[in-house]
């Protein structure tokens, strides 16, 4: 059990499977996704600025080249590492309590924390679905995913259309908050608990660290919502 | 506070043995409101024996609450509805007449059930044995100020110290987590200079065994230190992870 004699690379291995270690990998992983949630937030808040403002940002993404794979491939991989962490500590998790309570008092945790792996796959779903839908225009092929316009350095696409096209479709516009309230849920828990979990969340750093998960959810869930609801509502794209 | 005697509803968890499985059963007692907790199942085991009857195994030594070993989720709370008591130091004034009460064991797969409502709680002494503790000398007890240790490390190490080892945290946690428990030793001994010289180790130690007991992972819930009997601060948890970091960045 105790690992003291054991040969270097075995011990390093045992470290980095243990308990702490999985969840010091999914916190970092969390880290690093929330930072792109909130970039990827503003910069579709864009939309808010307009057909020129958005697809010019859009054609700047698309133009990045090489970057914008090796930018893909990493967010692939903190997702790797998030989801399958995620698996490992959820198997151990449920192994360790084989035989439920008859009743058990939920005196602190909240809701988000209780459905955490739940809106993870729900997340886990959206993502493939948003993909599909904005990325590859793989679904949805009648929203204008093929749609060019000339902007100042010759033909781009019209995202902006696109994205209107499709909000303006209820059921996308709905799945679009729906997903988004999961997220503003997992990020509720997450951006607080990923802190605590790399050993922050104490001392005078505690009342911080608390306050940033739902504050964090809250910005983030508002900034994607209003988007669709935008849309929807035609105070963007009614021209 | 009146001090007639009231008619309590129990429904208790029975288990012959670890392998056999367990049951509810319904029970009634008269209980006078300045009973403890553990003196009203002392009344039910009564009954029982006078009945013929096997009575309801459970945990207790010290009654005053230092000793941790009167373990049971009553209601689905460890220790009951007071916060920061023991089942020994909860009183029956908590309830009302006609009042049903649910009474089960702790429920983790590291605390296999012994029988009723005692579980083994071994796992907690291995991982005690497996670095929680100081092996150089300290000698007897030195004179005050003879070892300078700062204000706030002192009063953070004593209430570390608190923790009595009973598996409440355990118990409570979503995940049949013991976190708080290794936690609460590991920072305890961390925040003392007679702790210092197996500090890398011990961390090491202590969390390879809490991992080989079978205990879930921490994810932040909270849940552990609503339920200590000591109000442990889960912001113990949070040195745990600095102190593994810390262990794993140094060179051996």
């Amino acid at each position: 059990m105790s690992s003291g004699n054991a040969p270097p690379l075995d011990r390093l291995v045992k470290a980095l499977t243990s308990t702490i270690s999985l969840k010091i990998v999914m916190a970092v992983t969390g880290i690093a996704g929330a930072g792109f949630v909130i970039f990827h937030m503003l910069g579709n808040l864009q939309m808010f600025l307009g057909r020129e403002a958005y697809n010019t940002y859009a054609e700047f993404m698309q133009n990045l080249g090489e970057l914008k794979w090796v930018a893909r491939l990493g967010l692939l991989g903190i997702l790797f590492g998030h989801v399958s962490t995620a698996v490992l500590l959820v198997q151990r998790n449920t192994a360790a309590r084989p035989e439920g309570y008859y009743t058990q008092k939920r005196k602190r945790t909240s809701v988000a924390a209780v459905y955490m792996a739940q809106l993870g796959i729900v997340l886990l779903l959206f993502i493939i679905y948003h993909i599909l839908h904005f990325t590859g225009g793989m679904i949805h092929t009648d929203l204008g995913y093929e749609l060019v316009e000339m902007g100042p350095n010759g033909a781009r696409r019209d995202l902006y259309t696109h994205v209107i096209n499709s909000f303006s479709n209820p059921l996308i516009a709905l799945t679009y908050v729906a997903a988004n309230l999961a997220l503003a849920l997992h990020l509720a828990h997450g951006a607080t608990s990923m802190f605590k979990t790399i050993g922050f969340g104490v001392g005078r750093w505690k009342v911080p660290v608390e306050a940033i998960g739902p504050a964090f959810g809250v910005i983030v869930g508002l900034g994607n919502i209003s988007m669709p609801i935008a849309v929807l509502t035609g105070v963007i794209g009614a021209n | 506070m009146s001090d007639e005697n009231m008619d309590i509803k129990l429904k208790v968890w029975r288990q012959k043995g670890p392998t056999q499985a367990g049951y509810f059963e319904d029970h009634k007692v008269s209980a006078n409101p300045h009973m403890s907790f553990l003196e009203m199942l002392d009344v039910l085991n009564e009954q029982l024996l006078n009945d013929g009857k096997e009575p309801v195994a459970f945990d207790h030594d010290c009654r005053e609450g230092i000793c941790g070993a009167c373990s049971m989720v009553i209601d689905g709370a460890p220790h009951g509805p007071r916060k920061g008591t023991t089942t020994c130091q909860l009183h029956m004034r908590e309830y009302n007449d006609g009042d049903e009460i649910v009474i089960e064991p702790w429920r983790a797969k590291a605390f296999p059930v012994i029988k009723d409502l005692v579980v083994d709680r071994r796992a907690f002494d291995r991982i005690q044995q497996a670095g929680g503790y100081v092996s150089v000398s300290t000698g007897s007890s030195p004179d005050a100020n003879a070892i300078p240790i700062g204000k706030r490390d002192a009063d953070e190490a004593f209430d570390y110290a608190a923790c009595i080892g009973c598996g409440a945290c355990v118990a409570a946690c979503p995940n049949a987590s013991a976190m708080l428990f290794v936690s609460a030793k590991v920072a305890h001994l961390s925040l003392l200079p007679q702790g210092q010289v197996e500090r890398v180790e011990r961390v090491r130690k202590m969390v390879d065994a809490m991992d080989f007991e079978g205990f879930g992972g921490c994810t932040n819930h909270g849940e552990c230190e609503a339920s200590c009997p000591k109000t442990i601060s889960v912001d113990a948890i949070g040195l745990l992870n600095r102190e593994y970091m810390r262990a794993g960045l140094s060179r051996d």
